[in-house]
């Protein structure tokens, strides 16, 4: 708690947790803001053309539309619940998945241990993107496979914090005590060890959540990501790449197709920024 | 051997620092004179003041909004205090220099030994690298290193504390500057080393005729070592003495309590431990600085705070029971 | 420090064994059918041969390390399948694409050391004043930034706009200069072959394509270590050999610039290994934003026509370039810190 009293004084920080505030707001009620037609799947951008030359922001359209007739707003909105949920998941299952495999080699130690550490060491090694990109297209398309991707790639991380977190309170006294008196593993883990690890695993999520949400958008970007049409940043910044040299004489005519996205992406993974660093900075000082 | 031209004057120094609840005084008034060629001891446990007047006078605590300097310090005349950062800059090493606590620490980890002192030269000297190597050996040499070449090679991890300590007194005193202060020189050593570095500070000063301000908390340390001796407590002077007059007729409560619990071969008797600082410090302004600890302390002590009064040739105590 | 480098380099080959049984798992998400191109080198197999006989050939439907022994031989004599999407061998890909993306790696890397050390350095001068501030928040948000944004709005502003760089490589004449007799390729690296060259005209056109590259590349990287270089300065400036380093009279300037920032340097160039993963995955990005033609973009190519053996083949070199790096990197490490140079 008192955590959060710091994090609100300080105007970074605040501002990290309103811009957040703001798009969790867009995403909980992105289907009063932007509702889907009717029989569509709301994750998919409504379609006003066929199009492919992007038009400007008109009335109902204040965004414009971008190369096939998408709508940009309709998809900025409905692209913050693909964000969120991405970043969510993602986050949750590689941190659980993570705070497993690094806690049960830290305990069991030894052999066990220096293994999963030089897996860790091996999975860390390898560019995330381009690990990400690989899984993604052996996989399939699709955000479900994304966030598989994702996870079987980030949970290193956190099973490296986890690990050197168990390694410090497995020496402490009061551990040794509640071996002593009968505690099983499970529970000291879950009773000291996890409470104490806490604060590193907010700082890395904090940080994460928008390094996740960055890589998908950048796979949407490059055009392997979710499947064409999906409610997504990136995806939305991808049709906009055709258009950034605008018309002999109109160089920015088409400035709304890029500039709304690029705006979405860079207020979401900023928020998450600022946050991550003041929390970090609290933990430190 | 010390003669009677005063090298360094503090007069009327305050030092005060931010905290989050609000100022605290860490130097309070604090007047001292070291003459030339003199070895002045200031001893105080930590909390007094001693080191923070040491770093003052090096202008290592520089120009941060959160410490507060009032007071003069002046060195052959000149006032430290008002001085421009880059005169400061010129003055260190050349007429001032210090030396401290860890030796390790106070090395440059990255650098090898020889490197260290050979930058020192051309700094100084502003002779060229290759004469400046030969100067840092014969430095090397001059502190006792037994193989100064190949220390010179070496890096400072590859050396024991007693080692450092002495590459860190050859650095110092590079330029031969007149006045050296030694912050804890031996508190992080051996008994046996603590003993050498100190020979080699006495040696050193009879050769070169430094004075040298010696800080530390060890009054058998200062016994060895020094001519004059003040003792700091939360941040004033209360008793101010030559060696063996501070020793024959210790005056201040404080002080005898010092004393009395440090063992002496062939002396009977408990040690008396000095009582320690329990609830708040006593810094206010108009309070003595011992009453909380004092046996002695009567009301008037806790109402007004005792300034240094001479009560034998050359001995000042501040307190009321003299 | 022999028993070191010696000790980096005896791990190097069992790290690559590791790293290529992960990538070659991948392949198990394939059908045999579709995995044959992974192990084919020549176009003509395609052709003229049954799928069923080819998978049969390469063993393709026996257990995994008996394929992975057969891949392994094969990876081992440098043929790492045929790209469909390509239509060449992946080794001959490779050989065209790695030069470009190390050359743009290598540029972004100075441009990250100089700027760190740089920014750093004057943040940590000025420390708590106004420029140290600009520093601290321009850091913030440039992190925050993503790379491809950047990529594109420098386009938009220095190509769409002024027109004074171009996305690609090379511009036609000094495609034609490269290509043409009397060029010799050595490094493959435009930028360094033009000067052994010595045709400054070629030079200057690689430049000027490589340049927003660099930028969009460097930004984010130049951001995180610029932050930690000037944590590690301030750090460093309250270490007593600092107060040494003053009290025997060496100015400030001369304590911060050559006692203090050596000893800074020593995490940064850490993180700048860790680094070489990072920008390898930003190649992907950067190189397709700006159609720069090396592995990043070769990769996404690769991906979007699911060309597998260009993926898995591609994916084995970025692992080789980041395993190279890293060495190189221990080395520097050695270099600048003594503690370890002992053995």
């Amino acid at each position: 708690m008192k955590i959060i009293k710091k994090l609100i004084r300080q105007p970074l920080s605040l501002m990290g947790l309103l811009i957040i505030l703001f798009w969790i707001t867009i995403a909980v009620f992105a289907p009063l803001i932007a509702p889907p037609g009717e029989n569509q799947d709301p994750y998919m951008m409504i379609r006003h053309s066929y199009s492919t030359v992007p038009t400007a922001p008109s009335e109902g359209i204040p965004f414009g539309t971008t190369e096939g007739g998408y709508d940009i707003f309709y998809g900025i909105v409905w692209g913050s619940r693909t964000a969120m949920i991405v970043g969510l998941t993602v986050v949750t299952l590689a941190s659980l998945l993570g705070v497993l495999i690094g806690g049960i080699g830290a305990y069991a130690g030894g052999t066990v241990d220096y293994v999963t550490m030089r897996v860790v060491d091996l999975f860390m090694s390898i560019p995330f993107l381009i690990a990400v990109i690989v899984m993604t297209v052996v996989l399939g398309k699709g955000l479900d496979k994304i966030i598989l991707a994702l996870v079987v790639f980030s949970w290193p991380d956190y099973a490296r914090v986890i690990r050197s977190e168990v390694l410090l309170v497995k020496k402490q006294e009061y551990v040794l005590a509640s071996r002593l008196m009968g505690g099983s593993h499970l529970r000291v883990f879950l009773t000291h060890t996890l409470p104490n690890s806490i604060h590193p695993m907010i700082v890395l999520v904090s940080v994460n959540f928008g390094k996740i949400i960055l890589i998908v958008a950048a796979m949407s970007f490059i055009g392997i990501g979710t499947e064409p049409g999906y409610a997504d940043w990136g995806q939305i910044l991808n049709f906009a790449r055709n258009w950034i040299s605008g018309i002999p004489g109109e160089p920015f005519k088409y400035w709304y197709t890029y500039l709304y996205p690029s705006l979405a992406i860079f207020s979401f993974v900023l928020g998450w920024t600022f946050l991550g660093d003041s929390i970090r900075d609290i933990m430190d000082g | 051997m010390a003669s009677t031209t005063n090298l360094l004057e503090i007069k009327d120094l305050s030092i005060k620092f931010t905290t989050e609840s609000g100022w605290l005084t860490a130097v309070d008034h604090l007047n001292l004179d070291i003459k030339k060629g003199e070895k002045l001891g200031l001893v105080g446990e930590s909390g007094s003041g001693k080191s923070v007047t040491a770093m003052t006078i090096m202008g290592l605590l520089g120009k941060r909004r959160d410490i507060a300097i009032q007071g003069q310090i002046m060195l052959e005349g000149e006032d430290l205090l008002r001085m421009k950062q880059d005169k400061i800059e010129k003055i260190r090493g050349r007429k001032m220099s210090m030396i401290f606590q860890d030796p390790v620490e106070s090395l440059n980890p990255v650098f090898r030994i020889g490197n260290l002192v050979a930058e020192a030269f051309m700094v100084q000297e502003k002779t060229d690298k290759k004469i400046a190597w030969e100067r840092a050996i014969e430095q090397l040499n001059k502190v006792r290193i037994r193989d100064p070449k190949a220390t010179a090679r070496q890096f400072p991890h590859e050396l024991s504390g007693g080692m450092c300590q002495r590459v860190m007194i050859a650095l110092a005193l590079v330029a031969n500057p007149p006045l050296l202060i030694a912050d804890e020189p031996t508190t992080d050593l051996d008994v046996t080393i603590q003993a050498q570095i100190l020979a080699l500070l006495k040696k050193l000063h009879q050769d070169l005729g430094t004075s040298v301000i010696l800080i530390t908390h060890d009054l058998g340390v200062v016994c060895q070592f020094c001519d004059r001796i003040a003792v700091m407590l939360n941040g004033r002077i209360v008793e101010l003495a030559t060696a063996d007059s501070l020793f024959t007729n210790p005056s201040h409560p404080y002080t005898r309590g010092l004393l009395n619990s440090i063992p002496v071969l062939g002396k009977k008797g408990r040690l008396e431990p000095m009582p320690s600082i329990h609830n708040q410090e006593a810094r206010g302004e108009n309070i003595c600085r011992f009453v909380h600890r004092c046996a002695i302390s009567t009301d008037r002590c806790c109402s007004a705070a005792p300034g240094l009064r001479e009560v034998l040739p050359n001995h000042y105590v501040a307190c009321f029971s003299h | 420090m022999i028993k070191y480098i010696f000790r980096r380099i005896i791990a190097i080959p069992f790290i690559l064994v590791g790293l290529s049984v992960i990538i070659f798992s991948f392949t198990l998400f394939l059908t045999p059918s579709e995995r044959v191109a992974v192990f084919i080198n020549s176009p003509d197999a395609f052709q003229y041969v049954d799928v069923d006989e080819l998978i049969e050939q390469y063993g393709l439907d026996k257990p995994f390390p008996v394929q992975y022994a057969n891949w392994a031989q094969g990876v081992l004599r440098g043929e790492l399948g045929w790209s469909t999407s390509l239509r060449m061998p992946v080794s001959q890909v490779l050989r065209q694409r790695i030069p470009a993306t190390i050359e743009l790696m290598l540029l972004g890397q100075i441009v990250i050391i100089v700027s760190t050390v740089f920014l750093g350095t004057l943040a940590a001068k000025k420390h708590n004043q106004w420029v140290d501030n600009v520093i601290r928040f321009g850091v913030t948000i440039s992190s925050s930034v993503p790379n491809f944004v950047i990529g594109l709005f420098l386009l938009i502003i220095f190509y769409v706009g002024l027109g004074w760089f171009a996305p690609g490589r090379l511009g036609v004449s000094a495609m034609d200069a490269v290509y043409s007799e009397g060029y010799t390729i050595y490094t493959g690296m435009h930028l360094v072959d033009s000067i052994l060259n010595w045709r400054l005209d070629v030079f200057k056109d690689a430049l000027s394509h490589i340049i927003l590259p660099t930028i969009a590349y460097a930004a984010g990287p130049i951001a995180a270590s610029t932050r930690l270089m000037r944590s590690s300065m301030l750090e460093n400036m309250k270490r007593g050999y600092a107060d040494t380093a003053r009290v025997i009279g060496l100015r400030e300037k001369t304590v911060i610039d050559r006692h203090v920032r050596r000893n800074a340097l020593i995490p940064t160039v850490t993180f700048m290994g860790l680094l070489v993963p990072v920008l390898l995955g930003g190649s992907v990005i950067i190189e397709t934003v700006f159609n720069y033609p090396g592995m990043g973009m070769f990769i996404v190519t690769a991906a979007k026509g699911l060309d597998f053996a260009a993926i898995i083949g591609a994916s084995l070199a970025v692992c080789l370039i980041i395993m190279i790096a890293n060495l190189a990197v221990d080395l520097l490490y050695g270099v600048l810190n003594p503690r370890l140079r002992q053995d």
